[in-house]
This record gives C-alpha cells, structure tokens and sequence, in this order.
C-alpha cells in the first residue's frame, strides 16, 4: 500500500484538499498506522506554526536598542542635517541678491517703457541670468604656494626593540615622512609637537604617510597609542588601519589593527572611526571592536567602566616631556635617562608611571626623581648629554641581575643585529630562544647556556657569543638569570 | 551673540493625543532630510513589526536585537532609495527578509543553533495554559524550529512566510524578489521536506 505525502495532511489541514480527496485521505489514515502517526505530528507542528502567527512580537529593550540606533545613525544623520542647514543657508544667502537683481530688472522696463520708445529687440522683463562682464582689472599674480613645513620630533621612549627604518632606534633619530618604525618586543615613544606622541606598542610597525603641520597620516600594523593634547590649527590627523581609518576629533586614543580586526580606545576626546562610507564616532571613555568582517554600519562604541577607565587611561600613558620646543631644541635641551629594573617592576618618574622593567626616556636637563619597586633615588640629567644617565636598582629583596640584562640586551642591540644576520639569509625568519646567563659577584659573565633553543641555531650561537663576550655587569650579587630572547 | 532661533514651519510629528500626524511619505521624507525626531517615529512605529518578522523567521531572540538594529540602520540608509511603489511595510518587510537570509547563511557557518525554549512566553494565553500542555507545546515549537534549521535559507524564509505569516505566493514573490514560479517551486520542496522529517522524526509519539 502506497503511504500517503506528508504534506498532504498540512493540506488537508488547512482545507486546500477537495472533498472526496479528504474522504480518501481520512479513510486511508484508519487504515494505516504510519500515516495516521504522520498525520498527527504535522497537526501538532501545525498547530505550534499557528501558535507562533498568534504570539505578539517579543518585547526588547527598546529603550536601549533605540539608543543603540542613535549611535549607529549619528553621523549620517549629521551630516545630512548640515547637507540640509547647508541648502537652506544657500537659499537665505541667495535671497537678498535675486530681490536686487528682480528689482534692477523692473526698474529698467519701467524706464524703457516711459521714454515710449519701442527697442527692436525686445527688453526681457526679468535680469538675464549671465552676470555683466566686470570690467578688465589686472588678474592678480597668483599667492605663491608655500611648502607645508614638515613636523619636528623627537624619540622620547625607548624599551626593548625598536627600529626606525633599517636602523635599531637611538634617541637621537627624528622622523620623517615615509619612515616606517617596527617593534619587536618592545615599544618607542616619538614626541612631535606640544602634548603630541605616539607610542608604538610591541609587534607593531607604523609608517608615517603624511608628517607636517597640515596633515599627520599613521599607516597601522598592530597598535598605537596616540595623544595628541594640542593639535595645530586645521591640522588632520588620521590612523589608517587596513582599509579603515580613524580620525581624530579629540586627544587621547589608542588603535589596535591586526589583520583586518580594529579596536580603538578613547580615554579622552573623540575620534571617529571610518570604514568605507559609513562612520562612527567614539567619545571617551569608550571603546569599538570592529572585527574584520564586521561592518562599522551596524556597531555601537562600548563603555569603559570607570575602574578600568582609569587603568585604561594608565596603560595609555605615552612619555613624552612637559614643554616643546622644537625637536631640535628639545635635544639641545634635554637627555636620555636609562632605568635598569626588573621586568615587572613598576617606574615612576616624578611622580608619573612610565613604564614596567628597563627603558629609556628623555628627560629635561635637571634632577628627577625615579622610583622603581622598593627603591627610589634622583637622578641627576646634563644638558644635551651623550651618555644616558642611569639608574640601577640594588633592591636587596629584588636580585638587579635581570634588570641589568635587560638592560645590556637594549644597550646592544644583540637581538636586532643576530635576527637581521640570519634574515638576510632567509627573509622572513624569527622566533625566540631561553637562554640562562650566570653572573659572578664581580659583574663578570660566567656561563651563558641555551636552555630552549630556537629554530635557527646560527643566530642561537650568535646570540650566545654576544652575551658571553660583550657583556659587563657593575659588581653585585651571584646569580643566575633566565631569558627568553625574541628575534 | 545667541543666534536667533528659526521657526520650524514643518508640522509636529505627533498630534497632541500622542498619535500620528504625518502620513508616510511625509515621515520619510523627513528622515531623509536628517531630522531625528522623523527617524525616532519611524523606529518607534515599526520596531515591532521588525522584531516580530525577524523573531517569527529565525525562532531566537538571542541575536534579535542585534537584527533589529541591523534592518533600522539598513532602513535609514536605503530609505532615499525607497520609492514608494511598494508599501513601507512590505519594503522593511524585504529588508527583514534579506537581514534574516543573511543570519540564517553565516549561522549554517557557525554554532548550533539556540534552543527556542522561550518562544512560547510571549503567546498572550500562554499564563492560563496548565504547565504539563505548556512543556508539550514547548518541546513541540522546539521540534519545529529544529526541524526548519534543516531547511535552505531560501526554503526556510518562503516557508515561513507561507506556512506562519500566511502570506500568498505572490506576496511571497514581491518581498524575496524573485519570479512567482520560483518561489512555488522553493515553497513545494520546502513543505515536501519539512513535513517529511516532521511525519519521520524519532522518538515523536
């Protein structure tokens, strides 16, 4: 015996089979357990289908959702307000000047037709549109355009590695347009004007695309921390983040993009952030993550809490020093001071928290005050100095061996200068190793041994020879120090 | 100096009653133009039309204000593009459509889906139905929504608007945009299959 189709009983249902079909139908469900089991489930889902018709709507949070759309929508609909304040500002403009000219028009009909004289052209009642031809005046030489002049600046921070262009970055380096920074596990600060900087995080490489007093354009691979307190008067200011870019509108902010994903923290300030035709602007304290894939048209920024704010707004601090006098006259002005502390270490600087672990930092010609864990001492800084001045924490509870490699790492460059050997070799190449380093009381090294190696083992054995030859350490304690250095 | 304030000859939104004093064209219009009270009206007017297709198509209120959202953004954008020659409704109704399409592409992608456990709550006589019937009603709506997951996002929305808005294949056609025969064709696979796994699924009595 055929069964019957399923979807027969949802007609029958529903009253879309004819009569003697239903008959038969009817019949055969008596007949049959499989169909009549069948009919009875599609009548249930029917019934649950007619169930979901009948349910009112869900209720949401409209309130909120609502909101949600206002932020969505704030720009556009901005924009299309000033498009319409525009119009309508075009036409009061345009009014007192088509009176006149509707009133110039009158006057001369008026005059043609009182004098009774009869043109053979006949005088058109209304202005001719075309405006009359001024008379010939000297066209004026035009302004010479004058170069925009390029930004000054100055590498405030530095902390682990850090190139600018082919080159390990010193504090002497300034930027210029076209110059691409690159950090590996470290970051650099680079000042360009009064409460301007932006600080490079670790793994992150930005170019700088456009770098004068009209326009600052940053190319982003990874992430910036940007601060910019006082910005020149029009000057434009813009992230570019793969195919999005963030504009700023305010003052502090950090952008991370990485393969296409963007987040943006604002601390302070308000940036807006632009992907293709659609933008959005993100005030502080909020933040936006926008994945690859998303589109920026159906986002909201998110609020920062305010304990997290604060942490935020810490984490985004970018070194730079209080007064701007040109990058130039900054160096003249100013020098390098070199913390040596441990990696988790916490550094303040007069008063400010700069960083965790071992920097340098430019300061201005005086004393300062550095504390570091436990320890704190002033440091005194010379004038346009060559030589960093230092300090070295001693704590007694906190060994200063790891502090100190830190620093030797930096101060040589070992990292930048083994890796870049065995790229040119194999482009491309990288990857980390642990290696245990002993240090005797006299600040001698006394063994260096690869405890995890990398792939490469030339750069390994570089890397080694390096730290065993070059390195020195002012006399301290006995130890042993693990390391797991980045190329 | 303050700016003097310009008078708005425009006529209000709403009448005093609270309700609606402009027609369509008008309120569209207006959105057009930027004014934010016009959109804030047409969210208000429409939100629960949205959030009623979206909810009815997908079963899963989990992402449903995220969707809603979605359709009142697209709706913002594309409304100079909306040129009357259909309904207000049945144009959102289209942008419910292809927002839903979309979840339902990248949710055949992704996770399994939500279970529908809370569609029910919203029934209006749903508070006077005894708790053991409530629990069957329940589990059933459960097996349907799971059952349509196995549905083709093209079948599954002509499906739905058949078999749960009630709308005809013509209406159907206008808002999928596509040909009446084509989506007679979706709309006999999309019963044949649908009932086939209701009529066969295990452990159903």
């Amino acid at each position: 015996m055929k069964h019957i189709a399923p979807e027969r009983w949802a007609d029958l249902e529903a009253g879309k089979v004819s009569e003697p079909d239903a008959v038969r139908l009817r019949a055969h469900a008596d007949g049959c357990t499989d169909c009549s089991r069948a009919r009875d489930r599609v009548t249930r889902a029917r019934s649950a289908l007619a169930r979901v018709r009948d349910a009112g709507p869900p209720s949401l949070g409209w309130d909120l959702l609502g909101a949600r759309l206002y932020w969505s929508t704030s720009s556009e609909m901005r924009r299309r307000e000033r498009e319409r304040d525009g119009r309508r500002g075009w036409v009061r403009r345009a009014a007192p000047v088509l009176a006149v000219g509707l009133a110039v028009a009158s006057g001369v009909a008026a005059v043609v037709l009182a004098a009774g004289h009869r043109p053979e052209h006949p005088v058109p009642l209304v202005a001719p549109t075309v405006p009359p031809v001024l008379a010939a005046a000297p066209t004026p030489a035009p302004a010479p355009v004058l170069p925009v002049p390029p930004l000054e600046s100055a590498v405030t921070f530095i902390q682990g590695e850090a190139k600018i262009g082919a080159e390990k970055a010193v504090a002497s380096q300034s930027i210029h347009v076209g110059d691409v920074i690159q950090t590996g596990r470290g970051k650099i600060g680079v000042q360009f004007g009064d409460r301007s900087a932006v600080l490079v995080e670790p793994e992150s490489a930005v170019e700088f695309v456009a770098f004068d007093a009209d326009n600052v354009v940053l190319k982003v691979a990874g992430a910036v921390t940007v601060e910019l307190e006082k910005r020149h008067e029009g000057q434009h200011f813009a992230v570019l983040a793969g195919d999005r870019s963030v504009e700023v509108r305010g003052t502090i902010f950090r952008v991370a993009h990485h393969e296409g994903d963007l987040d943006v923290a604002v601390t302070r300030g308000k940036v807006a952030v632009i992907d293709g035709h659609d933008e959005l602007e993100v005030p502080a304290p909020m933040h936006l993550s926008l994945a690859a894939s998303m589109h920026l048209g159906t986002m909201v920024p998110a609020p920062v809490l305010a304990a997290a704010s604060r942490e935020l707004a810490e984490g985004m601090h970018v070194p730079m020093v209080p007064v701007w006098p040109g990058g130039d006259a900054l160096r003249e002005s100013s020098a390098m001071l070199s913390v040596t502390a441990p990696a988790k270490t916490r550094v303040v600087v007069d008063g400010r928290p700069v960083a965790t672990g071992s920097f340098v930092l430019r300061a201005l010609a005086g004393r300062h005050l550095v504390e570091a864990g436990a320890q704190s001492r002033w440091v005194d800084v010379e004038r346009g100095a060559a030589t960093p001045a230092s300090f070295v924490t001693t704590d007694r509870n906190v060994s200063e061996r790891p502090g100190q490699v830190d620093g030797q790492l930096l101060a040589h460059g070992v990292v930048n200068q083994c890796g870049d050997s065995a790229r040119k070799l194999s482009p491309g190449s990288g990857g980390d190793m642990r290696v245990e380093i002993g240090i005797n009381a006299d600040g001698s090294v006394d063994f260096v041994t690869v405890v995890r190696p990398s792939t490469e083992p030339e750069v390994d054995r570089c890397i080694v020879d390096f730290i065993r030859d070059r390195f020195t350490f002012p006399a301290g304690t006995k130890a042993t120090v693990q390391k797991i250095i980045h190329y | 100096m303050l700016k003097p304030m310009r008078r708005d000859s425009r006529p209000p939104l709403d009448a005093p009653d609270g309700s609606a004093q402009v027609g369509e064209a008008e309120l569209i219009r207006r959105c057009i133009a930027g004014e934010r009270a016009a959109f804030e009206r047409f969210y208000r007017d429409h939100r629960r039309q949205v959030a009623g297709n979206l909810y009815r198509v997908l079963g899963d209120r989990g992402e449903l204000d995220d969707l809603v959202q979605e359709v009142f953004v697209i709706a913002f954008r594309g409304m100079e593009r909306f040129r009357g020659d259909a309904k207000l409704s049945t144009w959102l109704y289209r942008i419910c459509v292809n927002v839903a399409l979309g979840r339902l592409r990248s949710k055949s992608r992704r996770a399994p889906p939500v279970p529908y456990g809370d569609l029910l709550e919203e029934t209006v006589d749903e508070a006077q139905v005894a708790p053991d019937l409530k629990l069957e009603r329940r589990e059933e709506l459960q097996r349907v929504y799971r059952t349509l997951e196995h549905l083709a996002p093209k079948k599954r929305i002509v499906f739905v608007l058949h078999e749960i808005q009630g709308l005809d294949i013509k209406e159907i056609a206008d808002i999928v945009r596509a040909p009446l025969v084509t989506v007679r064709t979706r709309l006999h696979y999309a019963r044949k299959e649908f009932y086939k796994r209701i009529a066969e699924e295990e452990g159903t009595p």
